[in-house]
């Protein structure tokens, strides 16, 4: 398969995009901190996700090809770091190697790759020892995002970040903790196609204080929240939708508590979408009926999700004989809402279920533990695919199977099928696997939030978004008005 | 006096070292891992218990409390477990955002707080001071981030003279950075007006109407003396410990402020350090939130004995 792509051309770089958020950066090493709206400015991969946040377009490559044992990049030849180290084969090896040796998940994600050949000066060629469909993907997160070799052999790269990204960091301009400031990268590559020329993302982390620094004038957009979109129409604002998170109703022991399919049916009929979108999301919510949408190739049209019926639960727990089921679940502070709603739902069902609230940092290392039967959450590792969802959610060695349980076995024959097999032939096997995840009720209760952006249509003409990537904008997409 | 200063000094101490202890001990059991944090989302069981022994965090306990104290006392706090800053470096940056904004919030109090309730006993049961005393009882009434949006909404939205959050450093530009604090400190200081107005009417009205005011006046002392020279300055005593302790509950709410106005102090960085699960900075803070309150008590005591000698140590 080879990919190639032309960039729309734009005006050149004019304006200051002022961005208020709630988020600051937690340093600048993008494999550890999900922390993309900094992250985007300054770092750029090999691969660039498009904004349906599913097609992708080239980045740092030019085009690439794909067999069953490699993927061969040829990069962009007009490429530099913003310390001036040119962009080329080394560094891309430098880069995987370093991942190579970290700590975290996105290691996982690159496991397969067995060898780095550089071919020429702009060309390299990743080798891998198991067919790896989902690895272009994982060369377009956060995770792979190309850091200057130089900074990566001098250890700086975690406390300033030096990129190739269309905005550099000027410390200097910045303030810890309230404001950032990045300048227009003028050795850029594709200045034409960039938007502000100036980016200052004012770290705003009260909500309400945002949306009066909006109406002050001191920012010209802020990560707003749907509650505030009819105010912001009021105030003669402009409002962006877009899709930000799947959440769903993750079981992990499908072994134990929740080893019956009939007891998984039950909670996917219990989850109380509708309550939830009244309550938190002012009706924007999006309910999909299985983990992927049309035009993926592992969506299947002949699904149709579980409807909300609390009788049906009942009976159906009944029948697997689990009237006196207990299920203990942790919520961050943020997911009190949903978390009440659906405990409230559960126990209507008859289940007896406990919340177990934790500070959030306590959340994120928490539900990975193997210690809670279920979770609501949304995992963007998933988001590449069937070959990215299947492996981590019910591999056996899956970061996702935290209670390593077995997947039915048609399910892992279909899987190992699919990977090897020709790409035209892969859809009716994703597709019969998203049939038996749903027969099975291995994963249900999928509802979309949406991210608001509430902005100054008179500053800016347009703003860019990425679906599934919350709280960052496509800066460089951005279009400031003249 | 000095051995009023020495005494309290050494006083200090113990509740120093009680509260390093606390703090340390206190973080031992946060059910967030260091490593864990540090390698972020998704680490392997595996590599967060590698991680733990390469920092040495499996050493015993007073092995490491000992190692803390030792670093903190050359000014080293560790470097943040997310942003990998020197916390030191940190709090050296934001301590003097959170200073300025109390002691700013501390200067209105007692710049509009003393006059007021002097007014007010001079001009009892008059108009006047059933005018102040009902001003004083609303700001005590209303709650410090109530009256921080409304101050945003009348002098950031509507007006627009005053910006509505955010801090501009003194490098760029001395009016800009005093702007900034208008509004934090008014909201922080209007309360504690309030408070203080109370106590020095009362506290007035108690000197005017003792006996030696009444004495000093039968024997023809101007009323302006009697006032400004007697009876202000015995009032201030009670008044001082007011503020001795509206200091400290001004740290308090300036966290709150702070976070309303997006002010990137010690508040601020309080709570994005317990959202992130980062110890190092957390447990450096509290001793230096410590510290802050143990210095004001120790101002206030020296004042105590400036003003008045029964209280200084024979």
């Amino acid at each position: 398969m080879a990919v190639g792509w032309a960039g729309a051309a734009m005006a050149e770089p004019h304006g200051t995009l002022r961005w208020g958020i709630g988020f600051e950066p937690q340093g600048w090493n993008p494999q550890v901190q999900p922390n993309t709206t900094y992250t985007e400015l300054v770092y750029e991969s090999l691969i660039r996700m498009g904004v349906d946040g599913a097609t992708l377009a080239p980045g740092l490559a030019e085009s690439w090809e794909v067999t069953p044992t490699a993927l061969t990049f040829h990069l962009r030849k007009d490429v530099v770091f913003h310390d001036g180290t040119p962009f080329n084969a080394d560094a891309v090896i430098a880069n995987i190697e370093n991942l190579q040796k970290a700590s975290n998940r996105w290691r996982e994600t690159i496991a397969g790759i067995s060898g780095l050949v550089k071919l020429d000066e702009h060309t390299v060629r990743i080798d891998v020892s198991r067919p790896s469909p989902a690895l272009p993907f994982t060369l377009s997160q956060r995770g792979l995002a190309m850091v200057s070799p130089k900074a990566l052999a001098d250890g700086s790269w975690e406390r300033h970040p030096v990129g190739t990204g269309p905005y550099t960091y000027n410390a200097a301009a910045s303030v810890s903790g309230s404001k950032y400031v990045f300048d227009l990268f003028a050795q850029h590559y594709d200045l034409d196609s960039v938007g502000p020329a100036k980016i200052e993302v004012a770290y705003l982390p009260d909500s309400a204080s945002r949306y009066n620094a909006l109406l002050a004038g001191q920012v010209d957009a802020i990560d707003g929240d749907a509650t505030q979109m009819p105010q912001a129409e009021g105030a003669g604002f402009a409002n962006h939708i877009w899709r930000t998170l799947r959440y769903h109703l993750i079981m992990f022991d499908r072994d134990g508590a929740l080893g019956d399919a009939r007891v998984r049916r039950a909670l996917c009929m219990a989850m109380p979408l509708d309550h939830i979108n009244a309550a938190r999301y002012e009706g924007l919510l999006n309910f999909p009926s299985q983990r992927f949408d049309a035009g993926d190739p592992a969506h299947n049209p002949a699904i149709t999700r579980y409807e909300y019926n609390i009788d049906a639960a009942k009976a159906l727990l009944a029948e697997a004989g689990a009237t006196g089921l207990e299920l203990t679940f942790p919520s961050p502070d943020f997911m009190r809402i949903i978390s009440e709603l659906t405990k409230e739902s559960f126990e209507m069902a008859g289940v007896k279920t406990t919340i177990q609230m934790m500070p959030t940092p306590e959340y994120f290392q928490t539900f990975y533990s193997g210690k809670f039967p279920f979770i609501i959450n949304t995992m963007t590792a998933e988001n590449g695919g069937m070959f990215n969802y299947y492996p981590f959610r019910f591999g056996a060695t899956g970061a996702a199977n935290t209670f390593k349980v077995a997947p039915p076995p048609r399910l892992e024959e279909l899987y190992q099928q699919a990977i090897v097999a020709p790409e035209a032939e892969q859809p009716p096997l994703l597709q019969e696997m998203s049939q038996i995840i749903h027969d099975e009720a291995l994963d249900c209760g999928y509802f979309d939030t949406a991210g608001v952006v509430h902005y100054n249509a008179k500053t800016i003409a347009e703003i860019a978004t990425t679906t599934w990537e919350p709280s960052a904008l496509r800066y460089r997409d951005v279009k400031m008005v003249k | 006096m000095w051995k009023l200063v020495l005494s309290r000094i050494i006083a200090a101490v113990p509740v120093v070292i009680l509260v390093a202890l606390v703090t340390f001990t206190l973080f031992r059991f946060v059910p967030v891992q260091a490593p864990a944090a540090i390698l972020g989302d998704g680490a392997t069981p595996e590599a967060v218990a590698r991680l733990q022994q390469e920092m040495g965090l499996d050493r015993p306990s007073i092995v490491l409390f000992a190692e803390w104290v030792g670093n903190a006392l050359r000014g080293d706090f560790g470097r943040s477990y997310i942003t990998g800053l020197e916390v030191s470096a940190e709090i050296a940056h934001r301590l003097p955002i959170t200073m300025t904004l109390a002691l700013g919030g501390m200067a209105i109090a007692v710049l509009l707080g003393v006059p007021i309730g002097v007014t007010a006993a001079l001009k009892r049961n008059s108009l006047i001071d059933r005018a102040l005393t009902g001003m004083v009882s609303v700001l005590l009434a209303m709650p410090g981030f109530w009256l921080a949006l409304l101050l945003v909404l009348l002098f950031a939205v509507e007006l627009r003279w005053l910006p509505a959050a955010g801090y501009n450093p003194p490098s760029a530009g001395v009016l800009l950075w005093a702007r900034g604090f208008v509004l934090p400190c008014l909201a922080l200081g209007l309360g504690a007006t309030a408070s203080i107005a109370r106590h020095t009417r009362s506290s007035m009205i108690q000197q005017i109407d003792s006996q030696y005011a009444r004495a000093l006046t039968a024997r023809g002392c101007p009323r302006r003396r009697l006032i400004l020279r007697y009876c202000l300055k015995n009032a201030m005593m009670p008044v001082l410990a007011v503020i001795g302790m509206l200091t400290a509950l001004m740290l308090s709410g300036a966290f709150v402020i702070e976070r309303i106005f997006s002010v990137p102090g010690i508040g601020s960085l309080i709570l994005d350090s317990i959202n992130r699960g980062d110890v190092p900075v957390l447990q450096a803070v509290v001793v230096v939130v410590a510290l802050f309150i143990i210095t004001v008590n120790l101002l206030v005591d020296i004042g105590y004995g400036l003003l008045d000698p029964k209280v200084r140590p024979e």
